[in-house]
């Protein structure tokens, strides 16, 4: 049953490819296809706990095991995936690289379900690395002619991906084995610190982790939205975060309190406020949804980096949370592009009317993903809120500051987009098909669904998966804590109606913050690309290549002028003593028996 | 069977000189190659028996006399073993080349080139023969002075020249040696192999003393013999004067059997002397650099393959410096490969000469295009001499580095390896200017050798490959039957 799991969306890439030029036929088989995908999903998370195959003939083993977390990840993304196939097949209708894009969607869904589901280290890097290869295929298919953000995001992922390799071979070594199964709580020391250092790099940079995020702005302005909404919105963050999860709760000995655990909150911190800063002044729609994707990771990684249960089923609830309203918010950035035909800001406004369903929908992704009370976004956030604190107030702070500018830049998006006056009247801007608009709609639906459950999916679904005792969805506990959050909230409220006020308009209400002192310089750099690791690392390319051309030029020196040069001169200057002197011969034997004497008593 | 043999090596070449000078003086003139042809067959004939017979007894060594009993205390005798047999193979081999380059070189003096090539052989014969210092030195001497006139006879100026100072070096070293051995015979009062064995300079009578002396005279003279840097002059200069098939003879073996026998033979003698194979060493290491240095420096071919013989000798004294066996047998297989392709790239200049007139690298060029057979032997032997697989030249390099590595002299096995690169150098200049690129209106005329020439060419370059592809079949059979 679990080959299914390959055999369908291998199959599904190529059916839809062969016939792309039929949108019905190729409506029906997305669905179908991601329907059964799920089927099967869903009857191997039914046919029992912990399901093991291995087809090892020749000694060579492909070991595959779902359990309880695979099968929590395995189902997410089935069901996401449900959506996604209808959104792009919607998207991708009459585009000449519909179908190649589409190829590569689904067997980037067999390469996450493999990365979900294999039981075996280098397993896993074979289906990190095929996700990596689909990844830059789909980034390219739009861009030919200027391919420079597919090669950035092959740099940057494939040097998270080297890491990750790297972490893999040390934590084999640690181990003893390369069976997940086999590996428990390894110690976080010698080259087990190493190991494991690499791979949360490595996880954590595939889910857009900082220093290995900036290629996600950049994808923002030049990939198609249904990539955005798959790839930084959900399935990079599922296969990611599912990784970084098993390796905080049982394959290293990761605790909190830990210098571990300190760097891994560290990084989520950085993530969060770097991301979350560089969205506030974003006037761009889709980058601006791209830098929030790099944000929401730094509240997740800041969660499962706590080490404690809380933080981490806030963090894979947040995941959970994340996947629905930041995939949704993409494809409502998507819905935008194809209506209103632009997603900046400067162009946009007044659609709330002419597109109502987009428009609640995004209102609210928003304010679940500016976490105001009620919502999804909230439970997850304080859960984590409450981790950061239990750790260090640093931390809280920073998740605090954190969601102050989520909610200013989520207030400036949707007052900007929706609301005010009509930017383009001549224009007959009208609500997208169902294709476009369904999925939206019900991951809107799954916010609102989460929102009033928790249970079910933070305790049933993840701390099953995880194995907590503890209910997490009776929080949030401390009456001072969710003060203080609806504190922040209320003071972005009213930053943003100061700002609006004081620039005359919405889209400007973040401007004091931007050239407010301090933080004009910060921006001012970041926009030069001073902060972009990836420059640093072409840096140290252009550096490094200099130097090797360097070192080559002298090495082609040495070769076509320096030895044959001195083997010239050195053979002319021996010739000469061959004059053919009679007398100069018979000196130089003399000298030479002088020499051998020389020699022989000296040795 | 075997005393046959044996007595041949000594009594064959002179039976030659006997009969041919018996016979008419036109006749014997138009036959010499018969002549000298049948004394370096029955060589390697009786060398090939030799060789088997002793297989069949499973090495050892076989002692004889000639007219003499050799069981009086004190007497001469002869003594033949593989070692040496093999040594008089490779004379065998590179006399018959010799004589089938002279078939087609030579026009005057046939007579004399017979006559001298035969007492040639007996005098390098007798020098692997013998067993004292003081006959070895009498049968160098034959060789030397055969070399000399064989180089100085075709009477031009040139020659004259070389001859001279390939007399007097020879001369030279004669000295050193005499007055080596006369130190030695000052310590022992004899000159026999088994009496000198074990010889140690420690003691406190000066005759003791000078042992260390007579030591530092024996290199230096039989490594003037052998061409090793610094003592080289003579050797190009009388190469590039001599007749081909007479650089043929002092390249191939001349300088092997009176040099490196010679060195072989220190070595073995006075194995306590290990600062002995520190001046080989070094003596080795330089020849090989000096030489290949120079060589890449030559105009004239002859000149190039000269001093590529003193750079090929270094490899042989390295292999001799380790003192061990395998490094014997490296240079053992060394002093075939050698023998081998520097006789084919004398062949080839035989050819060259003969056919485009001139052995001046910056008068030839392009002649593959007319001389296909000639550049194909040519190729094959620099590739021998540069030591790439599956040729002669390759094995012999190997197990000469393989014998450097176990002896614990992995710098210099480093430094062989290298310096191989510039054997490559200087053979492919010699190959690029003489074979290839455009060819020169002035040699567009000219015709593939032929004759025996053509002959000894591919004769070698048979063996070069065919030898080269059977080597370790032949060495392990060598080593099962106890002869390595």
């Amino acid at each position: 049953m679990m080959l299914w799991l390959f055999i369908l969306p291998l199959g599904a890439g190529c059916l839809l490819w062969l016939f792309r030029r039929n949108y019905a036929l190729s409506l029906v088989l997305a669905l179908g296809f991601s329907a059964a995908h799920f089927a099967v999903a869903y009857l191997l998370c039914q046919a029992g706990a912990d399901i093991s195959y291995s087809f090892a003939p020749y000694g060579f083993g492909l070991w595959f095991r779902a359990d309880a977390i695979a099968q929590l990840y395995l189902l997410l993304s089935a069901g996401m995936f449900i959506l996604l196939a209808l959104y792009t097949t919607g998207f991708c209708r009459d585009k000449s690289w519909g179908g190649a894009y589409q190829f590569c969607l689904w067997v980037s869904l067999a390469m996450l379900d493999g990365a979900l589901l294999s039981d075996h280290l280098a397993l896993t890097l074979f289906f990190w690395e095929g996700l990596l290869c689909t990844l830059f295929g789909m980034l390219l298919l739009r861009n030919t002619e200027k391919p420079q953000t597919a090669i950035k995001a092959l740099t940057v992922a494939g040097t998270a991906d080297l890491l990750l390799m790297l972490g893999i071979a040390l934590t084999i070594h640690a181990a003893g084995t390369a069976r997940l199964s086999e590996m428990h709580h390894l110690p976080i020391s010698g080259w087990g610190a190493v190991g494991c250092a690499c791979l949360l790099a490595g996880s954590l940079g595939k889910a857009g982790c900082v220093p290995f995020h900036s290629w996600i702005p950049d994808a923002a302005a030049d990939a198609p939205t249904p990539f955005l909404a798959a790839f930084p919105g959900s399935l990079e963050k599922i296969a990611g975060i599912s990784l970084a999860s098993r390796i905080v709760t049982g394959l290293y000995d990761f605790h909190h309190g830990s210098a571990a655990s300190i760097c891994v909150m560290t990084v989520g911190a950085v993530t969060l406020l770097y991301g979350v800063s560089m969205a506030l002044i974003q006037k761009d729609m889709k980058r601006l949804l791209s830098w929030h994707a790099i944000s929401q990771v730094g509240y997740i990684v800041l969660g499962l980096g706590s080490g404690v249960a809380v933080g981490v089923a806030g963090g894979v609830y947040h995941l959970l949370n994340n996947v629905l309203y930041k995939s949704g918010l993409f494809m409502a950035a998507g819905i935008l592009e194809r209506q209103a035909g632009t997603t900046d800001l400067h162009n946009l406004g007044g659609l709330g009317r002419k597109l109502p369903l987009t428009t609640v929908s995004t209102i609210i992704f928003a304010l679940s993903i500016a976490g105001f009370p009620g919502t999804n976004g909230f439970t997850s956030k304080e859960l984590i809120f409450d981790a950061a604190l239990e750790i260090h107030p640093a931390f809280y702070i920073a998740a605090l500051v954190g969601a102050f500018m989520t909610a200013a830049s989520f207030l400036k998006l949707t007052r900007s987009a929706f609301f005010g006056k009509f930017a383009a009247p001549q224009k007959d801007v009208r609500e997208a098909g169902p294709a476009a608009l369904l999925p939206t709609v019900l991951l809107a639906a799954g916010c609102l669904v989460c929102a009033f459950f928790p249970v079910l999916p933070l305790d049933k679904w993840i701390g099953g998966a995880y194995g907590f005792e503890e209910s997490f969805a009776a929080m949030p506990k401390s009456p001072v804590l969710v003060g203080l959050s609806c504190g922040v909230l209320a003071l972005a409220v009213l930053d943003h109606v100061y700002g609006s006020r004081k620039e005359g308009s919405a889209l400007k209400a973040a401007d004091h913050l931007h050239y407010a002192p301090g933080m004009k310089q910060y921006y001012a750099c970041a926009e030069r690309g001073a902060l972009d690791p990836y420059r640093w690392l072409m840096g140290g390319v252009d550096a490094f290549s200099r130097g090797c051309a360097w070192v080559e030029s002298g090495v082609s020196w040495l070769c076509d002028t320096g030895i044959p040069g001195a083997v010239r001169n050195i053979g002319d200057t021996l010739s000469r003593f061959n004059t053919g002197s009679l007398s100069r011969y018979l000196a130089l034997a003399v000298c030479g028996l002088v020499a051998v004497g020389f020699i022989f008593y000296l040795a | 069977m075997l005393s046959v043999c044996a007595h041949g090596f000594i009594l064959a070449p002179i039976a030659v000189v006997l009969i041919y000078n018996l016979l008419g003086r036109d006749f014997a003139r138009r036959h010499f190659v018969w002549f000298a042809g049948a004394g370096t067959v029955w060589q390697l004939g009786s060398a090939f028996a030799a060789f088997a017979l002793l297989w069949r007894t499973g090495g050892g060594s076989y002692r004889f006399s000639i007219f003499w009993d050799m069981r009086a205390p004190g007497a001469a005798y002869f003594e033949l073993s593989t070692l040496k047999v093999f040594l008089l193979l490779m004379i065998g081999l590179v006399s018959l080349v010799s004589v089938l380059v002279a078939r087609q070189t030579i026009d005057a003096n046939r007579s004399s080139y017979a006559n001298l090539l035969m007492i040639l052989m007996l005098g390098m014969n007798g020098m692997l023969l013998v067993t004292d210092l003081f006959s070895l030195y009498v049968f160098m001497e034959v060789t030397g002075i055969c070399c000399f006139v064989m180089i100085a006879m075709f009477r031009s100026r040139a020659d004259l020249e070389g001859a001279f100072k390939y007399l007097v070096m020879s001369e030279m070293a004669s000295i050193f040696l005499l007055t080596g051995f006369a130190f030695l015979f000052m310590r022992t009062g004899s000159l026999r192999y088994e009496d000198l064995q074990g010889l140690t300079a420690t003691g406190g009578l000066l005759e003791d003393r000078l042992v260390g002396v007579a030591m530092v005279l024996l290199l230096s003279g039989f490594s003037i013999k052998t061409g090793a840097v610094p003592f080289h002059s003579w050797l190009p200069d009388a190469h590039q004067s001599a007749d081909t098939s007479v650089s043929v003879l002092l390249s191939g073996i001349v300088i092997k059997i009176a040099g490196v026998y010679g060195l072989m033979t220190v070595c073995r003698l006075f194995e306590g002397f290990s600062s002995m194979r520190t001046v080989l060493a070094v003596l080795g290491a330089v020849s090989i650099l000096a030489g290949a240095l120079l060589a890449a420096r030559q105009g004239h071919f002859k000149r190039v393959v000269a001093y590529s013989s003193v750079s090929q000798m270094g490899y042989i004294l390295l292999a001799l410096s380790t003192g061990t066996t395998l490094g014997l047998i490296g240079a053992l297989a060394h002093i075939l490969s050698h023998a081998v392709f520097k006789t084919t790239l004398f062949a080839n200049a035989a050819a060259l000469h003969e056919q485009a007139g001139t052995l001046e690298l910056d008068e030839m060029g392009g002649l593959e295009e007319r001389m296909p057979k000639t550049a194909l032997s040519s190729v094959i032997a620099f590739l021998s001499l540069a030591g790439i697989p599956p040729t002669l030249g390759f094995w012999s390099k190997l197990l000469i580095l393989l014998a450097l590595w176990q002896s614990g002299k992995q710098g210099l096995a480093a430094f062989a390896l290298l310096a191989s690169i510039f054997t490559s150098a200087y053979m492919l200049r010699l190959q690029k200017k003489a074979f290839f690129g455009h060819i020169r209106d002035s040699l567009t005329d000219v015709r593939e050798a032929t004759g025996t020439v053509l002959a000894a060419e591919l004769l070698l370059t048979a063996l070069t490959v065919l030898i080269g592809c059977a080597y370790p079949f032949i060495l392990s059979a060598l080593g099962a039957q106890g002869l390595l």
